[in-house]
């Protein structure tokens, strides 16, 4: 078929970090981008870095868990604070230096199949009152 | 955490075939939902390449309707899509399914009713119906009941597509994703009107937030709409507006409040040659002093033959003009195949950035599409 893909993104990885350490929250893109948007070459921050360091491939999940384990096998501590960096991811914290905590702020939550059905039913009971009335 | 995942048919090239409106062949008058009986005949007849001469009365048989053959009864219209994608990477070849979606419409007199329910292999975040953040999710991108006002209007109430642009296909379109109004996850529940005549079309949506997102911080409220007028058969030019606000953005996690406003426009001088373009004024308050930014593109669609399109497109994007970023731009071209019925092939290869991310550095990107529809 066509086509090369030299580079790409890797917007699933804050759910990989999250997963792969049971983190009580998923990690915005900050973690290792400049802002929360992420974008290919943006990933300047130091635990970017670190993950870089440490094996992680751009769009590769696999990579980035064992990037990881990596970090956890040789206690990197990115912003020399004496937590190790898993630790704090662990802990909803963040790994770069001067970085804002993850889950000190409430996160977006996806996938709320109850608040779709209630404006659902009370968008079809209008419906249904006002199709009683005209009949009336 | 925006990410590729399917989308809905929008097809905007059909203006060259003197189509300025939406309504006669999809179920949502502005596009983008499934084929309404008109839209699967006419699927067949001007969409697919054609391997032996048909006569001037040709008529599709049943290889038009669902599933390649099951009539339905005029109430009801169903459509299954899937579309995968494959992404050529160094070491490997990604496969996203995009889109596996069923779909349904019920028209009862004036009474309609409209769902979606389908699956995501990954990505889709803002049409999860179940939350598994490690693997693949049940979704539903639309779900609305409505009432139709006579011939020309309908007022609906449930989750949409946001009535803003050029609906499109095309979900990673900068003009999409940066306004956040594409086909793929983008939708929203509000109240909407939609009237269309001969010449006009316009829709305004009143929103009430994305409730596949919680908590209700995170909820936008405002509106969107649009009115585009046809000039003629070959021409219409349109106007967009959109105000949202949510006490938290699911991205800047700030309170926020966008904002854009543009002009687009679709021409087909000759029956095979299609130009599309659309630009937006980008107006953002997030957690700051408001930036205003812009973002656009143009579209040449050129159909040699029936069915066979080749696509270029120029894409721009800047969130804010006042800072020393720049723009992000993105070229690409496109070969697009309608082959076989309820079937077809996409190539893309595109350089620049995926989303609207000024700052970034631009790489070369390449993508193939399977979509077979039911």
């Amino acid at each position: 078929m066509l086509i090369l893909s030299l580079a790409w993104a890797s917007p699933s990885f804050p759910a990989v970090v999250a997963e792969e350490l049971a983190m009580p929250c998923t990690p915005s893109c900050i973690l290792c981008h400049e802002t929360a948007a992420g974008g290919t070459g943006t990933a300047s921050q130091d635990f970017a870095g670190a993950c870089m360091s440490a094996g992680m491939m751009v769009a590769d999940d696999a990579s980035m868990a064992e990037s990881l384990a990596t970090l956890e096998a040789e206690g990197t501590d990115t912003d020399g604070d004496g937590t190790p960096d898993i630790e704090e991811l662990r802990g909803g914290q963040n790994p770069n230096p001067g970085g804002e905590d993850f889950c000190a702020v409430p996160q977006p939550q996806y996938g709320c199949f109850q608040g779709s059905a209630i404006v659902l039913g009370v968008v079809a009971g209008a419906m249904l009152r006002r199709r009683g009335t005209l009949r009336r | 955490m925006l990410l590729l995942a399917g989308q809905a048919l929008a097809y905007p090239f059909m203006i060259g075939h003197g189509y300025t409106a939406c309504a006669q062949c999809h179920v949502d008058p502005s596009g983008g939902s499934a084929l309404t009986e008109y839209g699967r005949g006419q699927a067949e007849i001007f969409m697919r390449s054609v391997y032996r001469e048909r006569d001037a009365e040709y008529e599709p048989g049943p290889v038009k309707d669902f599933a390649l053959g099951v009539s339905l009864p005029e109430w009801l219209q169903l459509q299954g899509d899937v579309r995968g994608l494959f992404i050529p990477q160094p070491d490997n070849m990604r496969f996203i399914l995009m889109q596996a979606d069923m779909r349904g419409h019920v028209g009862l007199g004036a009474f309609r009713a409209y769902g979606s329910l389908g699956y995501a292999s990954e990505g889709a975040y803002g049409a999860r119906v179940t939350a598994n953040d490690s693997g693949g999710n049940v979704i539903s991108r639309e779900w609305w009941l409505g009432a139709q006002l006579g011939k020309r209007a309908l007022i609906r109430g449930g989750r949409m597509p946001l009535p803003f642009g050029i609906r499109s296909e095309e979900h990673l379109l900068y003009a999409r994703s940066a306004t956040r109004t594409d086909t793929n996850d983008d939708q929203q529940v509000g109240l909407d009107f939609n009237y269309g005549s001969r010449k006009w079309r316009a829709e305004l949506m009143g929103i009430a937030g994305n409730f596949s997102v919680s908590p209700d911080e995170f909820r936008e409220r405002g509106y969107s709409g649009f009115a585009a007028y046809a000039l003629d058969k070959q021409l219409e030019v349109g106007v967009s507006s959109l105000v949202a606000h949510a006490q938290s953005d699911v991205e800047t996690l700030d309170e926020r409040l966008r904002q854009a406003h543009g002009l687009f426009g679709r021409y087909a001088p000759w029956e095979p040659v299609r130009f599309l373009a659309e630009a937006n004024a980008l107006v953002d308050s997030a957690g700051g002093p408001a930036t205003v930014g812009s973002v656009g593109y143009v579209q040449l669609d050129v159909e040699p033959v029936q069915g066979l399109h080749f696509k270029g497109t120029g894409e721009w994007c800047d969130t804010d003009h006042g800072d020393d970023l720049g723009a992000v731009m993105r070229g690409s071209a496109t070969a697009l195949w309608f082959f076989a019925p309820h079937a077809d092939l996409r190539l893309d290869a595109l350089y620049g950035t995926l989303f609207c991310t000024p700052g970034s550095e631009p790489f070369p990107m390449g993508m193939a599409q399977v979509h077979v529809f039911l």
